[in-house]
């Protein structure tokens, strides 16, 4: 056939209507699944963004020394920002005060990354990025530090031996740092002034960053590029790599995005299949008129590939155009919503959308018409033209391979994929087959019925096969949105359980042990957390089973000397256990197990007189240790000899002293401690710090508030964001129901049809009618629930590794679902066979 | 020549060496009851299926020496249908589907030609109409269109009226005799109408696949 005769029977379907469904369902698949591609891109980009401003930078360089001038170099050639920041511990003066403080020296440029908030004494001024380092000659100083000392704009206060004009106070910063321990008062000061200050000697526990940013790739290069010169000395640390809460968040978060899309995909692609399966069963009769014409297999096969490609074409255009409209009308929209600067998303989603349609089309439609192009045109004269199992089961292979393919190439996992269809799809056809005997049961019961019921029943039972496939179809979205909905439920759950509304939020040291109950009882009255409060001592492991632990010694060798990562040579808390045993460390003492540990190994001490240590378990794992070993310790010439005698999980992400090594209380009771505790009061309340400090002089409080505020804050966006991206999908869901729907319409339209013509009143039928689709959307409702369960299970087992537990209600909302959605679509989807005449739906549909 | 089919049951014979000779512009009426092999004849002469032994010749070329593009072919090239139920492309108005042909040969004014078919058989009124618009006698006389559009050396019909109620049904087998007689086109004709087989110069009774008369 002629391209201008397959160009003339594209155009004449077009005109006549035949297309308007699979196009139109190929550009609102298109279409929606560009719209989430395009959301989630940006959105995870932007929370990236935003996140990397906890770092102050997309990554960084640190070590005990200065970047060499080759890395600068480096990394200007890749376009890559950089700025310098040296961070050290040193005692700050004021007239007769002095406090051990954070100090941060920063360059030019910083930071590259969040902004900083700063009263300068006219107000509080926010300060862009580039923007954030006092000139030279001047300090900011934090809150913490400004009580401590008594500070007020313009007093000048000394670091080593330089004088610093303090002309600013830091209310919010963007790298705070998460670590524990880290949260002494912080002065930030210009790097210019580092020499005068005389601090930096050797021997100077001193912490360089190399402050990073650019494009992904750049990133990546440099890094490379980077790596052997790196190697020992320096540390390559993103967002990610910190090991920190917010890292688990943002994973679990592109997960959830990443699901969210795969979803998409999938819907797109079962809705798109629907309507190629259509749109290949009306053309059947076309092939074979076709074929008594004159047109051979090839010429037909020709005729259609064109006419599929054009479709592809045009329905790709449309969505594209439909999907960056709604994306921008979206991104309008919920400007407001999410208050963190979207940057534009990049042109994968594009691809992602077209792909999706254009490759479900055509593995969908084409094995079809394959298949019809090779039909005997006898076909024609005995009106047989139902097309063959082999069509068929070769259709569902081509079009499984397609979507399956889509699904890997989109998540680049083939365990998410596995588990999402594995899932979905053993329970949808394990529920099929059950719904084909009870449709087939539901013949007898309908006997037994009048009107309207029975009509319904014997509907629904005449077809088992077909109302089976349809429940499999309308399942397959109820089952994608309660995937969601339940996940982000439990998701958000998990964040919002990791930082309570009243976690502690600040951490009171130095406590000594005639002050305890002193400080328990002012903490008890005005905190709404009444923190444990725990002893500490520091202390060293002088041996493991007779052997000095620097023998022992193993894996990294050459550990930086990191201040952020270990503030006090070793200190407590997230980002991954100390690899070696050597060096000084703060030990704890409890009764019982404290409140966020699991016990994984041994047993618990029940007698507080034993002399027994209990490890956290993966710092036993980096050091070789295990229970049964003896450990000597030495706190200040006082030696304590304890025997592992258990292993723990420790929950790092709440915000409870956590420690290594805890000991049994009659270990630590001959040792001189000091103790600490942490409590909630409201940012604010500076008043009840000052009165506890006032009361208590050499306690030191540390504060956590700001870290918390930005970490809740970031976790308000993303949940705002999976909430649009849940209704993004509901909406492509609703898309594949009234696919469904339309494409079964025919064969309903022609038995109601006749049932009109016999006599059946509009009320029967539209009951009737009514009753069936509620039926299908029931058992769907049933069949996706328990597809939801188990899909759930999955994921939430083998890929977001959250505790998995069952939701009994799944089955009361989602039939309820199910029944309502696909009465309410199935009724809208034949409305019209009620306002024309039983004659006019026969003649259409024959 | 001889047609045979797998069933469950074994291997049916549908035609019996069954032996038939047409002559160009002969009109001839092929009759029989349901399940004599009628159809099954009218299929293999005009090109549709095949025979699963002996040789058939179409316009002079043997059809059971070619595969199915080469049927294609000469189909396209000397063959025109009607059928029972019609079988016009709903999606195309009635003018296109008698264009369809033409088009498919490559013809250059395909659409005058089917208008003036359309014309010629009392439907120039209704170019642009679709099928589902048109009574059985319309569509019928549409599909009678596009057979004679390509001016085909022979017209396979099965059934014509057997849709169509007696008068419509006479009323459209004159408009096919003329137009046979008009186009000099050789007629093979499937029928259960003993009148209508009697217009005709040739008759041919099957039961159970063979000639019986």
């Amino acid at each position: 056939m002629r391209l201008g005769v397959s160009a003339k029977l594209f155009a004449r379907d077009l005109k006549a209507g035949e297309l308007n469904l699979l196009a139109l369902a190929l550009c609102i698949a298109v279409g929606s699944v560009t719209m989430i591609a395009l959301f989630a891109d940006q959105i995870r980009r932007a929370v990236t963004t935003e996140s990397s401003s906890f770092l102050a930078a997309d990554r960084v360089i640190s070590g005990g020394i200065q970047a060499p001038e080759s890395f600068l170099s480096a990394a200007r050639e890749l376009d890559i920002d950089t700025a310098e920041l040296l961070g050290f511990v040193s005692m700050i003066y004021f007239a007769d005060n002095n406090q051990l403080a954070s100090v941060k020296a920063v360059s030019a440029g910083y930071p590259l990354r969040g902004e900083i908030h700063v009263n300068d004494g006219s107000g509080t001024v926010v300060l862009a990025s580039g923007m954030g380092h006092p000139p030279v000659g001047e300090a900011w100083v934090d809150r913490l530090l400004q009580a401590r000392l008594g500070l007020a704009i313009g007093d000048v206060i000394e670091v080593g031996v330089k004088p610093l004009k303090v002309t600013g106070i830091i209310f919010a910063e963007p790298d705070p740092s998460s670590g524990f321990m880290d949260f002494a008062p912080r002065l930030t000061m210009n790097w210019e002034d580092i020499v005068a200050t005389q601090v930096v000697q050797p021997g100077s526990q001193l912490s360089y960053r190399l402050l990073l940013r650019g494009e992904e790739a750049p990133l990546e290069a440099l890094r490379n590029e980077l790596s052997n010169e790196m190697e020992g000395r320096f540390r390559w640390r993103d967002v990610r790599g910190t090991g920190d809460r917010l890292a688990s968040v943002l994973d679990r978060m592109e997960g959830f995005i990443m699901l969210g899309g795969l979803l998409a995909v999938t819907l797109g692609g079962v809705a798109i299949s629907l309507c190629a399966d259509r749109y290949a069963r009306r053309r059947a009769p076309q092939v074979a008129i076709l074929k008594t014409l004159g047109a051979g297999p090839p010429e037909l096969y020709f005729a259609y590939s064109l006419q599929f490609l054009l479709i592809a074409l045009t329905g790709v255009i449309a969505g594209w155009l439909l999907g960056a409209g709604g994306h921008a009308l979206l991104t309008a929209l919920i400007g407001e919503a999410i208050p963190v600067a979207l940057p534009s998303p990049s042109l994968e989603p594009l691809v992602v959308g077209a792909l999706t349609g254009a490759v479900c089309l055509l593995a969908f439609a084409m094995p079809s018409i394959r298949a019809l192009c090779g039909v005997s045109p006898m076909a024609v004269i005995r009106e047989d033209l139902t097309r063959s199992a082999t069509a068929r089961r070769a259709t569902l292979i081509a079009g499984g391979i397609a979507i399956l393919s889509m699904m890997v190439w989109y998540t680049g996992s083939l365990l998410v994929t596995s588990l999402t269809l594995l899932g979905t799809l053993v329970s949808v056809a394990l529920f099929g087959t059950l719904a084909v005997i009870l449709l087939n049961s539901g013949r007898g019961l309908g006997k037994r019925t009048g009107g309207t019921l029975r009509l319904a029943l014997s509907s629904l039972s005449r077809h088992p096969i077909l109302n089976a496939t349809h429940i499999g179809v309308f399942a397959i979205p109820i089952c994608v949105l309660f995937i969601l909905l339940l996940l982000q439920d439990e998701v958000i759950g998990e964040w919002r359980g990791m930082m309570p509304e009243k976690a502690p939020n600040h951490f009171v040291l130095n406590i000594t042990e005639e002050q305890v109950d002193g400080v328990k009882q002012l903490l008890d009255e005005n905190s709404t957390y009444q923190g444990l409060v725990f002893p500490m001592a520091r202390g060293l492991i002088t041996a493991v089973n007779g052997v000095a632990p620097r023998r022992r010694e193993f894996g990294e060798q050459a550990q930086t000397r990191d201040l952020e990562a270990n503030p006090s040579t070793d200190s407590d808390g997230p980002g991954g256990p100390p690899r070696r045993l050597s060096g000084t460390r703060n030990f704890s003492a409890s009764e019982n197990l404290p409140e966020g540990n699991e016990l994984v190994a041994g047993t618990w001490w029940t007698d507080s007189d034993v002399m027994e240590a209990s490890l956290d378990e993966e710092f036993a794992r980096w050091n070789e240790l295990d229970i049964g070993d003896e450990l000597s310790l030495d706190f200040n010439g006082q030696a304590v000899q304890v025997e592992i005698s258990s292993l723990r999980k420790v929950n790092w992400d709440s915000f409870q002293p956590n420690f290594w090594l805890l000991l049994s209380p009659a270990a630590l009771a001959e040792v001189p401690s000091t103790y600490m505790g942490s409590f909630h009061v409201d940012a604010a309340d500076n008043a009840f710090i000052n009165r506890l400090l006032a009361s208590y002089p050499t306690l030191s409080v540390l504060s956590v508030d700001q870290f918390i505020v930005r970490f809740r804050d970031i976790l308000d966006k993303i949940s705002t964001a999976m909430n649009l991206l849940v209704s993004l999908v509901l909406a492509s869901a609703a898309l594949v129901m009234l696919a469904s729907i339309i494409t079964s319409r025919e064969l309903r339209l022609r038995e109601y049809g006749l049932l009109r013509t016999l006599g059946g009143s509009s009320r029967l039928v539209r009951g009737s009618l009514l009753l069936e689709f509620a039926g299908l959307g029931l058992f769907a409702g049933v069949a996706a629930a328990l597809a939801t369960e188990a899909t759930l299970f999955g994921l939430q087992e083998f890929f977001f590794e959250m505790p998995y537990q069952w939701h009994p209600t799944l089955f009361v909302y989602a039939p309820l679902t199910g029944l309502l959605i696909v009465s309410l679509l199935g009724v809208l989807g034949t409305k019209r066979m009620m306002r024309v005449t039983p004659v006019t739906i026969l003649r259409e549909v024959k | 020549m001889c047609k045979r089919a797998e069933v469950a049951t074994g291997e049916l014979t549908i035609l019996d060496a069954l032996t038939v000779a047409i002559d160009k512009g002969e009109r001839t009426a092929i009759v029989g009851q349901s399940g004599s092999g009628k159809t099954t004849l009218l299929s293999i002469l005009a090109g549709l299926d095949v025979a699963t032994s002996g040789h058939v010749w179409l316009a002079g070329h043997e059809l059971s020496a070619l595969d199915e593009n080469g049927r294609a072919l000469l189909r396209k090239q000397y063959v025109g249908f009607v059928f029972q139920t019609f079988q016009l492309l709903t999606s195309l108005t009635a003018l296109e589907n008698v264009m369809l042909p033409a088009e498919l040969r490559g013809d250059d004014d395909a659409d005058r030609r089917a208008a003036e078919c359309l014309e010629r058989v009392g439907l120039g009124h209704r170019l642009n109409h679709y099928p589902a618009k048109l009574s059985g006698g319309e569509q019928q006389r549409v599909a009678l269109a596009r057979a004679f559009a390509t001016n085909p050396e022979v017209l396979f019909a099965d059934e014509p009226t057997g849709n169509l109620d007696t008068r419509t049904g006479r009323k459209i087998i004159d408009l096919m005799f003329e137009l046979s007689d008009e186009f000099a086109s050789t007629l093979v004709l499937v029928t259960h109408d003993s009148t209508l087989a009697a217009r005709c110069d040739s008759v041919h009774e099957l039961e159970l696949g063979r000639i019986i008369s």
